[in-house]
């Protein structure tokens, strides 16, 4: 084996290549926790915290794999290229290689398994556990072409046109259409859930940021799932303010008891 | 010159005899249509176009359409006892009529596909430069821009990405690279083409009666409350779904029963393996879409209620289309995959590195394909689908990896030529990767609450399917283009184009993730202004992405019409489509080839695979090999152990590899 012309490079080529994915991973890694740091958009809510932390930990997931690609095609492109009309075959062929092989099926099959279980499962679970928030402030949302309403049963306040709700106070959705499939998506709540005619749905959310459309543009009921023409400006204000402000609003539109 | 007026009118008397099965299928598919659609109106008592008289006029229509190209010489008449005499054609007229060669059909896909992408590339243009501003500016109204969106995304996936590779060098290739003669039902190939262009026509004149408005995917109740267009996105998906399905047909038994002497399973080339495969899902997958296709019609012309609001499952649609639409995503993918490794190992001379991890690879994912469509409606669903298809969706990455597992082997010490079907194989290496990763931020349940329907998923699949896909095709056509033509490309012409290709489309839809992320759903015309900048942005770099793909389409014609003669063989590769001329004849082999070994053995050692024997002799039927132990015996058969030494040439600049 040692005679092979391609062997003794072959070792330096694997420690380059290494090296490289290994400053490229730290580099990647390091530009995403930047990145994260000030861009994750306007989050307003408890539970979208859970799916901005997972996408963060993807990402550190999928850097690795990503560069380590992109190392092995980029150093081949440089490295080992040959003249077009050069029909030399290479000095080093292999049809497997036990160590490379199981290796890789070792480390792709344990990545799989873990983002089933963190952030998969785990996040799910965190989700979940906002339906067992005790005393939720329940909201009826009812979507049609093109426009959303909004019902506060226990306060009696029906069919308003805007969103209103009170700050760290457990929400419950409930989401229906009264015509095709409409998704109901606040995207400083991240989570999203869909409305459809003829069933409900509900959607467990625990605001904690005070704010309104002007704070944020993301804050704002926009429609997520194509429903006819008027689909893009199927949108709804949402506030969400203290108690007390929320008390008087409910006043105001004639509700309260 | 006096030559011209003599031979201008001798030239379009032989265009219109050479056009003829196009024209009178043409005529018959009017006649068809107006039959049809009368007698329906008649029987209902309509003094109006109805809905079932469209529906009926289609149906009728394809079949004047079919035997007007020449269904009725060569499948019709001698069926009752008729003669079966039909003109094939010679020359460029073979292209426009009913003609049973496989080459003739592969190419007739590929253009078709090729004009179909072109269009349907044309809309996409129309979509950026409307989404430049948030306003509505450049269309008339919202519903323009959703018929326009929906004709775009129907006609890449069911007339582009499932058309071209499969279709179009499934066709040619299959046959070339197992030995055989042609398909195994030359017949039920052209009837199978010849489907292509009416399921096309329907969706693009879906406008004549209104378009339909919801998208490719067109999710009901929404679909019965559209237009009657929709009833024309039905018909032309069963159609274009139908085609696939005959090729499908088609391709197995000719996998199966047509190899030469000598093509063992173990020895299939690899491309044969993925359409091999891809011709199974779309054998168990097509008809069940079809099936939804026909309960769409009957929700509008039959007054059925399946997916009513009242009465019916709004979300069965969603199961039905996706439980099609997933494996799809890897009949669109595998064959692109196949092309990938074809490629690397003939442009690395470099053995084929896993070649049993990776059929094994392909198997795995034929049959996963089937069990994660629900991840489509993470936001849809109940809450007990969530955890089954969040972990099908992410184990199938693993033997998707076994792909990235043989290319990055076959590559890694490889003699790389960077010929421009080598350079958009590894482009489209880590475009395709880059679509993977956000899948699996996608296959994320809590992760994908957040991005699924926003401009993250447009970002996802675009990076799959032209990045994987549309990639993978154009490397095909650039690798394949001197067996097809017979000419040589221009390299440097096209390697600048693969280049701005690589960089405009990244341009262009890299930054599509951060505006999901920041709250851009999908399928809109109009959105808030402070999407603006970056919108503005993509929408210019989009159009160097257009550029490139229109250079490609330059290099590639003008290639065809001035390169110079590539031979047999310009890139040394052993599968046996190179084994004959280019391009080749008829019967595609002068003599039946016998294989010796596999296809994708190099180094000094390797045995030439495959034979064209001795002329005049005919090879062995296919025995049980008397080669075979003696090449095992010798070391080189498929299970060789790694690194197997024997004799090695000496190089002396080959670490380095570059030119001094």
């Amino acid at each position: 084996m040692t005679e092979q012309p391609g062997r003794p490079n072959a070792r330096r080529h694997l420690l380059v290549a290494g090296l490289s994915w290994v400053v490229l991973t730290v580099a990647g890694v390091i530009g995403v926790r930047v990145w994260a740091a000030d861009s994750f958009p306007f989050l307003a809510a408890e539970q979208g915290a859970v799916a901005d932390d997972a996408i963060l930990f993807l990402f550190y997931l999928v850097i690795p794999v990503f560069m380590f690609v992109l190392v092995a095609v980029v150093y081949a492109m440089i490295r080992f290229r040959a003249r077009p009309d050069d029909l030399t075959d290479s000095a080093v062929q292999v049809r497997t290689h036990r160590g490379y092989t199981m290796t890789w099926l070792g480390t792709t099959t344990a990545l799989a398994v873990l983002v089933i279980i963190h952030p998969g499962v785990t996040g799910l679970m965190e989700i979940w556990d906002a339906r067992d928030e005790p005393d939720p402030l329940v909201v009826e949302v009812t979507a049609q072409q093109w426009e959303w309403s909004f019902t506060y049963p226990e306060q009696g306040v029906e069919n308003q046109p805007e969103l209103v709700l009170p700050v760290d106070q457990p929400v419950r959705f409930v989401i229906t259409s009264e015509d095709v499939i409409h998704s109901f998506w606040i995207p400083a709540f991240r989570l999203k859930q869909d409305a459809v005619p003829g069933a409900t749905t509900e959607l467990h959310i625990t605001p904690d940021r005070i704010g309104d459309i002007g704070t944020s543009e993301m804050l704002r009921v926009q429609c997520a799932e194509l429903c006819g023409i008027g689909h893009a400006d199927m949108a709804a204000e949402v506030s969400i303010v203290t108690a007390a402000e929320f008390d008087e609003w409910v006043t105001e539109v004639g509700g309260g008891q | 010159m006096a030559v011209d007026t003599s031979t201008t009118p001798k030239r379009s008397v032989e265009a219109l005899a050479g056009l003829g099965p196009l024209l009178r299928a043409a005529l018959w598919g009017l006649a068809g249509f107006a039959v049809g659609a009368l007698v329906t109106a008649v029987l209902q008592g309509e003094r109006q176009f109805t809905e079932l008289a469209l529906v009926v006029g289609y149906v009728t229509g394809l079949a004047g359409w079919q035997l007007g190209i020449g269904g009725w010489e060569t499948v019709v008449r001698p069926l009752y006892g008729g003669s079966s005499e039909w003109d094939e054609g010679t020359g460029r007229w073979r292209y426009f009529r009913f003609n049973t060669d496989h080459k003739v059909i592969g190419l007739q896909y590929l253009v078709t596909a090729g004009v179909t992408f072109g269009l349907a590339g044309l809309l996409a243009m129309v979509m950026r430069t409307e989404l430049a501003t948030a306003e509505l500016d450049l269309l008339p109204t919202a519903e323009a821009y959703n018929n326009l969106m929906s004709i775009h995304g129907t006609l890449m996936l069911f007339a582009v990405s499932v058309v071209a590779i499969v279709g179009g060098f499934g066709n040619y290739f299959v046959p070339l690279m197992i030995g055989a003669e042609d398909m195994a039902f030359p017949r039920l190939n052209a009837t199978s083409y010849w489907l292509i262009p009416p399921g096309v026509l329907a969706i693009i004149a879906s406008p004549l009666v209104g378009g339909f408005q919801g998208g490719w995917t067109s999710y009901q109740p929404l679909g019965a409350d559209n237009a009657a267009g929709q009833l024309l996105f039905y018909l032309g998906v069963y159609t274009l779904g139908l085609a696939s399905l005959l090729t499908a047909i088609n391709v197995i038994a000719t996998t199966v029963f047509m190899r030469a002497p000598g093509l063992t399973w173990g020895r299939l080339p690899i491309f044969v393996w993925t359409m091999l495969l891809t011709s199974v899902l779309n054998l168990v997958w097509v008809p069940e879409i079809g099936v939804a296709m026909v309960m769409g019609i009957m929700e509008r012309v039959a007054g059925t209620t399946f997916f009513a609001a009242d009465g019916g499952l709004p979300l069965l649609w969603q199961d039905l289309f996706w439980m099609f639409g997933h494996p799809e995503v890897y009949i669109i993918m595998l064959t692109a995959w196949g092309l990938w490794l074809e490629i690397l190992a003939v442009m690395g001379r470099k053995t084929l590195f896993g070649y049993r991890w990776v059929v094994g690879g392909f198997l795995a994912i034929t049959l996963m394909s089937s069990i994660v469509w629900a991840h489509h409606m993470f936001a849809t669903s109940a809450d007990a689908r969530l955890i089954p298809f969040m972990s099908t969706t992410e184990l199938i990455s693993i033997p998707t990896g076994l792909v990235y597992l043989s290319a990055i082997g076959t590559l890694w010490l490889s003699r790389v030529r960077l010929t421009t079907p080598m350079l958009l194989v590894l482009f489209s290496m880590l475009t395709f990767l880059l679509g993977g990763v956000s899948g699996v931020f996608l296959a994320d349940a809590p992760a994908d609450f957040y991005e699924t329907d926003t401009y993250f998923v447009v970002a996802h699949f675009h990076y799959v399917i032209v990045g994987g896909m549309i990639f993978a095709w154009l490397a095909g056509l650039y690798y394949w283009f001197p067996k097809y033509t017979g000419k040589m490309f221009n390299e440097a012409f096209g390697k600048v184009a693969a280049w701005l290709l690589f960089i405009g489309f990244n341009a262009t839809f890299f930054p599509m993730h951060f505006l999901g992320l920041d709250g851009m759903n999908r399928r809109i015309a109009t959105y808030l202004d402070y999407m603006e900048p970056v919108n503005i942005a993509i929408s210019i770099l989009a159009a160097f992405l257009g550029l490139a793909l229109i250079l490609h389409l330059i290099n590639l014609v003008y290639s065809w019409a001035t390169g110079p003669p590539a031979g047999p063989n310009p890139w040394g590769g052993k599968t046996l489509e190179w084994e004959t001329s280019s391009p080749p004849p008829r019967e595609n082999f002068e003599i039946e080839p016998l294989v010796l070994a596999d296809f994708y053995s190099y180094g000094d050692a390797a045995p030439e695979p495959g034979m064209v024997p001795i002329p005049g002799v005919r090879p062995r039927p296919l025995e049980p090999e008397p080669q075979r132990t003696s090449l095992e015996a010798a070391g080189i058969g498929a299970g060789s152990a790694p690194g197997n030494p024997g004799p090695q040439r000496h190089h002396p600049d080959d670490e380095a590899g570059d030119h001094t």
